[in-house]
């Protein structure tokens, strides 16, 4: 026979969807900031031509000095 | 809290609002099962199997013969590995019942009953239309139809018509674990050229032998949820001769990038070398698998569980050559 308090295992279960909630949670926020971030870099790729050398120069205020190349 | 009492709490019908103790007086509410944890829908993507999935993928951009800008690489093999993910988890959603009978299966979330299987069939979704849309807007919109190929060819031929109806469910299927190189090579180069498709042929061909040495020591797992591998329909002898065939016809793929001309994209010695030592390695195990026959039941098939490792081996290694010879010989 279980002789478990209902209350105290209501509790407990309690505590522990909201702990699970709580990590989903945090773990959505990261996947969402992630991706934030990442169409921010690919934006600024794209904005400033694919090559990595193409997209320091133009971080850094040089002139773009290759041409974008057709593949990339 | 381990996961093992939320289980127990979620047995004895406890969950959210449990017996209602804002409310004493109140009759029991409704028992409510515990929401998934995140760990398990990252199971659901099937890591380890990603794992491989994205190290070819990886593999096929660095040994492209053009570099790429590696916000747009990352971004390719970011969406081919969430791709995947999808991919898994739409297998396990219809796959449900089947993996419960198999041991090697019943501990996923959702034969375990850790996941309602709507929230399996949503996550897949989920993931393979973000994977899809973020490869078309990153990367191009070559490679993201590629991706929806392969996650179509994954989900749907593979798991749901093919698998259930025959044999040959893992040579046709194979297809689908076949693409990742092949859009990591049309990230970097933005077109589809000789040289991607024999890598995929190369994961074509691995992937049947790779997998009826697998079936071949899980045999009875198969037979017993009705899945039709060969050696539940057609017998081990018949398995073992067709491992045997498919590692003979991969050893010449196999060694093909290296006699390629570098104008298509082909590769140098160093790859020649590898590939020749590890197709030589790959059709020993072959022939110690495919001329043995099982010695009664209490066989260890060894034989078979290292030849499985060794395909898994063999095509880290395989792959990883193609990038060292790009670096190396250029």
């Amino acid at each position: 026979m279980d002789n478990a308090d209902p209350v105290l295992d209501a509790k407990a279960a309690e505590a522990e969807r909201r702990r699970i909630i709580a990590g989903r949670n945090n773990v959505t926020a990261l996947v969402l900031v992630g991706l934030v971030v990442l169409f921010f870099a690919i934006t600024i790729v794209k904005r400033t031509g694919h090559s990595a050398a193409e997209t320091r120069a133009a971080l850094e205020g040089h002139p773009v000095a290759t041409a974008h190349s057709g593949a990339q | 809290m381990a996961r093992s009492h939320a289980a127990a709490l979620q047995v004895r019908g406890f969950g959210q609002g449990g017996w209602g103790m804002s409310q004493p007086n109140m009759p029991p509410r409704p028992i409510q099962k515990m929401p998934a944890e995140w760990r398990d829908f990252f199971a659901l993507t099937k890591p380890r199997v990603m794992t491989l999935v994205i190290f070819t993928g990886l593999c096929g951009l660095l040994a492209a013969p053009v570099s790429i800008n590696p916000v747009i690489g990352f971004t390719a093999i970011l969406c081919i590995a969430v791709g995947a993910g999808g991919a898994a988890a739409l297998n396990q959603w219809w796959e449900a019942d089947i993996d419960a009978g198999m041991k090697r299966t019943a501990g996923r979330p959702l034969p375990a009953g850790r996941m309602e299987r709507e929230s399996a069939r949503d996550f897949g979704f989920a993931l393979s239309g973000i994977a899809v849309m973020t490869m078309g807007l990153g990367v191009n919109w070559l490679c993201a139809a590629i991706l929806a190929v392969s996650i179509f060819y994954y989900a749907v031929i593979y798991t749901i018509w093919l698998k259930p109806r025959t044999p040959q469910n893992i040579v046709i299927g194979g297809g689908a674990g076949a693409f990742p190189p092949m859009i990591g090579w049309c990230a970097a180069t933005g077109h589809i050229s000789l040289m991607p498709v024999v890598l995929f042929a190369i994961i074509f061909m691995w992937t049947p032998p790779h997998f009826w040495s697998l079936a071949l020591f899980v045999r009875t797992d198969y037979a017993k949820v009705g899945i039709p591998m060969l050696p539940v329909v057609a017998g081990e002898a018949v398995t073992r001769r067709q491992i045997l065939i498919y590692t003979i016809a991969l050893a010449p793929l196999a060694v093909a990038p290296a006699l390629l001309p570098r104008a298509m994209g082909g590769f140098g010695a160093v790859y020649g070398v590898v590939s020749v030592a590890l197709s030589l390695a790959f059709l020993g195990f072959a022939l110690w698998v495919g001329l043995r026959r099982r010695q009664g039941d209490g066989d260890s098939m060894k034989p078979e569980k290292r030849m499985f490792a060794f395909s898994v081996l063999y095509l880290f290694v395989l792959f990883g050559a193609l990038v060292a010879d790009r670096w190396i010989v250029g």
